[in-house]
């Protein structure tokens, strides 16, 4: 019987070689769709994220009256970036038009609450550990004031953003990856425009030094349907 | 266990594996399919609403009665609406529509829209069930739309509003130079805007703080931080800063916070303004009217000769003789002056009314105080002498003495002697042609108007009373219309340009609306005043109208001469229109313009249905 002939150091070498490389190449793709893959997570979080903002915020808007809507203009003292605050006036229950405490004879809303969206600035963030620290929170904030009688800005709201958790009125946090929120009024239209930008770490570069972000921008210009008399 | 045993457990945990695998993401996908389609179905839905809002609406702008009843009307009112919907009436008021696919097939989209139109003014609410109560003068209006199962429901009103919405309109520019203060008011609890499709200039809001807002419907509504609001197509002007800049640009918030208004530049949409016909006003339907004749109506001293033959006394009072004892007959000329009212035609006199006894008779004796040298005097008219009054010529033999009414059967009545003219009480004065109403200039000595011809003109009431609030009086020309000065109540209207040569102040009522109408231009020129006019009892330097002022091109409120210097006020409470021109108000002291839509609602009831004029009122989309 004939012994089998083993392989060479030389074959060996090669093959250790040969597999080294086919696994670096196996590696690489791997590490490379997983970072695109969290990439695409992080990208379409961000942008279902902006999508659900822009649904609540954009009913808001399009039940409200213009001339019932204000702003501020705020700076985050860190990052330089613009954390503005809005305000209009809002009903808290528009499903029954029959409603007689709600909507008079023309169904025109008897308003009775304040709608407050607004970004908050790093230092509120202290209780919000999760995430990128220069990035602010996007608030709902509804504060049920009673009948509102004519629909005018309410410009003395400043306060009412000071910190959702120092409120007992009602706030939902819709985002935590504020890096800005701008709000704009153009009354030659009756248009509310905001201005949003979400971003989020989708992890780090193959060199390991650098973070990698993903960001999403979108304007919301909305004109409300309750202008009335219209411009 | 041999080797085919391990393998076989291998590949079976594999194929477990396997169909572990493909199960979770069919169901992940499944679920993200349905997340999907939920979320197409909630876009179409309300996509469906949409179209059929808009169609609804496009329907009920061409026709104030559609949804009334459908079972007489086709569905669809165009080729376009056929080409994006396929619609079935219902009932009466319901129409049932899909959606269709850019090839014409019909989707899954569909809507059942719900017009419960009472537009009609005078109508009584209507209950439905299942519906809010519908009110007088509203159309409700209710779409479900439906993709697959999946609804929202977007409800609205349109009701009926004043045909104007602004206390000053206009096509062009809105130019208003207010020297001392320019404050736009609201007696409407909702409007308080200016709006034009030019440029707005106004004075120095920012730093002279000139302008202002008012908003006196209500204490609430003028404690307001903003209460009104500038809105142009063009650039918006505070004397010498253009206002149009970034919404919080600090020259533009500081001219907002001055005037607590808003300011609205370069505006994206062009404001319609409603086209005001000259035969569209129902005040001409159940006034009385009557008809005087065209013509330049002139007051003035009428002056001419008279000559007269006389007979002489002697020093002791008796009648002088001569030598032969024959009376001693004398002859001379003499100038009378006597009020008139002279109707011109092309600068030819056609008619003239005098005051009784003004002009004496032949054989009456002469007013005034006799030449002691002379016994009496006889007037010696004769047929055929001219006198020259204003611009013109008339014949003597043209006089109609003292016809204080004219014609005979009207509610005209000149005061010649004071230079009034009359519109009576609750009475239409039509002129088929031009009329104007001015003073003699320039016959008289001294500079300017001489004040006992000035020519005031009176609406509603009769010489020597005082206005009564609802006694109306109205002039109404197929031509042009000019008048100096004119107080009462009532409306001044031309087919043609409409001028005011001095101040003036005219209330209308609520039920007519109409104070001012011009369809071409309406001018307020107070050139032909002098200073000496200024603070005669009765003569008007401001300007004052409570009801509709409209200019079917420009509204022109000039400066008065330079030798004039006392204040001057335009105070307008309605609205001021310039339906394709221009307002320009030059130098006043002060301008106030108010909006009270209460002579405008008038305008629309009753109307054409076209003339109706629609505003949303509400909208709820669930």
């Amino acid at each position: 019987m004939r012994r089998a002939r083993g392989h060479t150091v030389v074959e060996m070498l090669v093959s250790l070689a040969l597999l080294s490389a086919l696994g670096m190449v196996l590696f690489f793709l791997f590490s490379t769709g997983t970072r695109s893959f969290r990439m695409l997570l992080t990208r379409q979080g961000l942008q279902a994220e902006a999508r659900r903002i822009a649904a609540v915020l954009r009913r808001d808007l399009v039940l409200t009256h213009y001339r019932s809507a204000g702003y501020l203009n705020r700076v985050d003292a860190t990052t330089g970036e613009q954390r503005d605050g809005m305000i209009f006036v809002g009903m808290d229950d528009w499903s029954n038009t029959a409603d007689v405490t709600r909507f008079d004879s023309n169904l025109r809303p008897k308003w009775n609450r304040r709608v407050i969206w607004y970004a908050t600035s790093r230092e509120s963030e202290k209780l919000s550990p999760r995430g990128d620290r220069k990035l602010g929170q996007l608030i709902r904030k509804v504060v049920d004031t009673g009948p509102i009688l004519f629909p005018l800005p309410y410009t003395a709201f400043g306060p009412m953003m000071a910190s959702p958790q120092a409120s007992t009125n009602d706030f939902k946090v819709y985002s935590r990856n504020v890096v800005m929120f701008g709000a704009q009024l153009d009354p030659a239209t009756e248009t509310v425009t905001a201005h949003l930008v979400l971003r989020e770490r989708s992890g780090t570069a193959p060199t390991g030094d650098k973070q990698i972000v993903e960001s999403f921008e979108v304007f919301i210009d909305t004109h409300p349907e309750n202008t009335w008399p219209a411009l | 266990m041999n080797r085919r045993g391990i393998a076989l457990a291998m590949v079976m945990t594999m194929l477990g594996l396997l169909t572990l695998m493909t199960t979770a993401f069919v169901a992940i996908n499944h679920s993200n399919f349905g997340l999907l389609n939920a979320s197409i179905d909630q876009e179409n839905a309300t996509r469906a609403c949409y179209d059929a809002y808009a169609y609804a609406h496009y329907a009920l702008e061409n026709n104030k009665r559609w949804g009334t009843d459908f079972s007489t009307l086709p569905p669809a009112e165009s080729a376009d609406v056929a080409s994006e919907m396929n619609i079935v009436v219902v009932d009466p008021n319901t129409l049932q529509g899909t959606l269709k696919e850019p090839d014409g097939s019909l989707s899954r989209i569909t809507f059942t829209l719900t017009v419960i139109n009472n537009l009609r003014p005078g109508g009584a609410p209507v209950a439905r069930g299942g519906f809010p109560t519908v009110a007088p003068e509203t159309c409700y209006i209710r779409v479900v739309g439906n993709s697959t199962g999946l609804e929202r429901r977007l409800e609205t009103v349109f009701a009926t509003s004043p045909l104007f919405d602004s206390s000053a309109l206009a096509s062009g520019y809105i130019d208003i130079d207010a020297r001392n203060s320019l404050t736009f008011d609201s007696l409407d609890k909702y409007r308080n805007t200016v709006r034009a499709n030019g440029d707005i200039t106004v004075p120095d809001g920012v730093i002279a703080n000139r302008v202002h807002f008012d908003w006196t419907a209500d204490p609430a509504l003028n404690a307001l931080p903003r209460k009104g609001m500038l809105w142009s197509k063009g650039a918006i002007r505070s004397g010498p800063t253009d206002l149009s800049l970034a919404i919080n640009n600090p020259q533009r918030q500081q001219f907002e916070n001055h005037s607590k208004g808003f300011v609205a530049n370069n505006a994206a949409k062009t404001n319609n303004i409603y086209d005001l016909g000259f035969d569209d006003f129902k005040m001409y339907d159940t006034t009385p009217q009557v008809d005087i004749k065209p013509g330049k109506y002139v007051f003035g001293t009428a002056t001419y000769d008279v000559n007269f033959d006389y007979q002489q006394l002697d020093r002791f009072g008796n009648p002088a003789t001569d030598f032969l004892g024959r009376p001693v007959m004398g002859n001379t000329t003499r100038g009378i002056s006597f009020p008139a009212l002279i109707r011109m035609e092309n600068g030819v006199a056609q008619e003239m009314w005098v005051k009784d006894g003004t002009v004496p008779p032949p054989g009456a004796p002469l007013p005034g105080a006799l030449n002691s040298t002379i016994l009496s005097i006889t007037p010696q008219q004769s047929a055929g002498a001219e006198h020259q009054i204003a611009d013109g010529i008339v014949r003597l033999t043209d006089i109609a003495v003292n016809p204080s009414t004219i014609p005979a059967g009207t509610s005209a009545t000149i005061d010649i002697e004071g230079a009034d003219f009359n519109v009576g009480a609750n009475t239409i004065l039509n002129v088929v042609g031009d009329f104007a109403m001015t003073s003699e200039v320039g016959t008289n000595p001294g500079p300017g108007l001489h004040r006992d011809v000035e020519a005031k003109l009176h609406l509603g009431y009769d010489v020597g009373a005082a206005p009564v609030a609802g006694q109306l009086g109205a002039i109404k020309a197929s031509g042009t219309l000019t008048v100096r000065e004119v107080d009462g109540n009532g409306a001044l209207v031309a087919n043609s340009d409409l001028t005011m040569q001095a101040g003036g102040q005219v209330s209308t009522d609520p039920n007519i609306g109409i104070a001012l109408y011009g369809n071409r231009d309406v001018i307020m020129d107070p050139a032909g005043m002098a200073p000496a006019d200024i603070g005669t009892p009765g003569a008007i330097v401001d300007s004052k109208f409570k009801g509709l002022v409209y200019a079917g091109r420009n509204f022109e409120m000039r400066k008065p001469p330079p030798a004039i210097t006392n204040p001057s006020s335009v105070d307008i409470e309605g609205a001021l229109v310039a339906k394709r021109g221009n307002i320009w108000i030059d130098e006043a002291t002060n301008v106030k313009l108010t909006y009270n839509p209460i002579f405008l609602t008038k305008l629309v009831k009753d109307r054409p249905d076209d003339d109706i004029r629609l505003e949303r009122q509400s909208f709820n989309l669930n």
